[in-house]
């Protein structure tokens, strides 16, 4: 997560005034490092296993999708960002 | 090749969402390796087809556990070794299955498989033997693993050998490696060793291979040697093992027999001696070139003990088919033990067979031609030759004499 500085004044009709600051605070996407697939290349109705390696700037927890031609593929129980497809 | 797009996309907890692409390759639509026996029970000598893969024939050597091999799916199996898992035929640790085709020499052998070596402790052991290419006077050529780093050897226990290929890097565990493999065994320059990983060319190796002493043939699975080296589990899976081994030539047509008497079969005292064929049928293969009667057959012991039985059989489609003649039992002598036996045969293919009543009574090989045994009981002799295991490049001092 990145964050920008906000600084300002407000002022009534006295004229007083008071500065003010602040931070914006901006929330970065994942980073997707890597999608492997294993084994890769190999003959048709082979059952592969797709690994995506991504991380979150702000350290939050990920979920993920994967679609193979646009069919989804099975997602591994207990260990998230892997799938599995036949293909 | 063709190839599969891949799309994946990332979300965190602020909505925010990553994508990313990939591609999967397919190399051919033609799957190979699939699994159509599969009985994991250790030492199946006798019944090797209760093993088949990718339509070859498979002898399993493993500690018999629940964990040693087992098949995960149509087209993978899985081997395991865990501390104190020995083979009760040798007390080494093994899972492994070998074929039961040899791959002839001077022949070109071809295989591709899949390999994942399971998450666990890193392997340091300083040989561990995942694939071998195996011939009765050595090693061809073997893949192994050490700390996990995959080493290829050619005829390590010979001072031909090298070492054309070292992994300086570990082999990632839980990633699956398409290996594919292409050898000529041959005492020359006409020997080589190709292999590939996930397609990339990994050995080039041109030279001697092998030592021409019986054909070879493959092992998949893990060999770790002594029991006390393996001391956390061991776990590798194969899938879509293929297998393609080259028919050697057919043999020249045998020149026509001369008229009178001729032997038909071998005639030499073999170097190698042979025993414990009780309770077995065996037979090997003989061209007669020329129409004849048969007169005796002749089987050559070095040590005698118990009867001896002999009898010919027709060829059917490269196995022994249906018994021609058989020769009555008698008790086994030391040398050529000669029994008359008459039927008048076509020119064709034969099997000569014969039974032994004792284990200790030793015949004598050589290093040629087109064996077979079968499970039977001393008696006479069936009149269908049973189901059995061919062996190459074997044949007993056994012949046949006939009056063309």
């Amino acid at each position: 997560m990145s964050s920008l500085a906000v600084t300002g004044t407000v002022t009534n009709e006295s004229g007083l005034s008071s500065p003010f600051t602040g931070i914006i605070n901006v929330v970065d996407p994942p980073v997707v490092s890597s999608v492997s697939i294993s084994p890769d290349p190999a003959v048709a109705g082979t059952l592969r296993t797709i690994t995506i390696a991504a991380t979150d700037p702000q350290g939050q927890s990920l979920t993920y999708t994967c679609k193979v031609n646009g069919v989804d593929a099975t997602p591994v129980a207990g260990q998230p960002g892997v799938f599995t497809f036949t293909a | 090749m063709s190839t599969l797009p891949v799309v994946v996309t990332a979300r965190n907890a602020s909505g925010l969402t990553t994508i990313a692409n990939a591609v999967i390759n397919v190399t051919d639509t033609t799957q190979r390796g699939l699994i159509t026996a599969f009985n994991p029970a250790p030492n199946n000598w006798g019944n090797p087809e209760a093993m088949v893969i990718d339509g070859q024939q498979f002898f399993v050597e493993t500690a018999g556990k629940a964990w040693s091999l087992t098949k995960l799916d149509d087209y993978t199996i899985r081997f395991e070794l865990r501390p104190g898992d020995v083979w009760n035929e040798d007390e080494t640790s093994r899972s492994e299955i070998l074929t039961v085709r040899n791959a002839d020499d001077n022949s070109v052998f071809k295989c591709s498989y899949n390999f994942t070596l399971e998450p666990g402790t890193v392997n340091s052991l300083d040989w561990l033997t995942c694939t071998q290419m195996h011939e009765d006077g050595g090693i061809p050529f073997s893949i192994s693993l050490l700390n996990d780093q995959m080493n290829v050897l050619t005829d390590q226990a010979e001072d031909w050998g090298t070492q054309p290929y070292v992994d300086p890097n570990p082999i990632v565990r839980g990633r699956t490696y398409a290996m594919k493999i292409e050898a000529r065994f041959a005492n020359d320059a006409t020997g080589y060793l190709k292999m590939w990983r996930d397609g990339a060319q990994i050995v080039n190796y041109t030279g001697r291979l092998g030592s021409e002493t019986n054909g070879q043939y493959i092992k998949f699975g893990i060999y770790a040697g002594y029991p006390s080296r393996v001391t956390s589990p061991i776990a590798i899976r194969y899938d879509h093992i293929a297998l393609d081994f080259q028919d050697p030539p057919p043999p020249p047509p045998p020149p026509p027999l001369p008229p009178g008497i001729n032997q038909v079969g071998v005639t030499t005292i073999g170097p190698t001696a042979d025993d414990g064929n009780i309770g077995e049928i065996l037979g090997q293969q003989v061209v007669l070139s020329t129409a004849a009667t048969l007169q005796s057959l002749s089987f050559y012991l070095g040590t005698a003990a118990g009867n001896i039985r002999l009898g010919l059989y027709r060829d059917s489609n490269g196995l022994p088919g249906t018994k021609v003649a058989e020769a009555s039992s008698a008790a086994a002598v030391a040398g050529w033990n000669t029994r008359p036996v008459t039927a008048s045969l076509t020119a064709g293919t034969y099997w000569l067979v014969f039974e032994l009543s004792s284990n200790a009574a030793r015949g004598r090989l050589i290093n040629s031609g087109t064996a077979i045994y079968a499970t039977q009981a001393y008696g006479t002799l069936p009149a269908t030759f049973p189901a059995g295991t061919i062996v190459n490049n074997i044949s007993f001092s056994f012949y046949m004499t006939v009056n063309v």
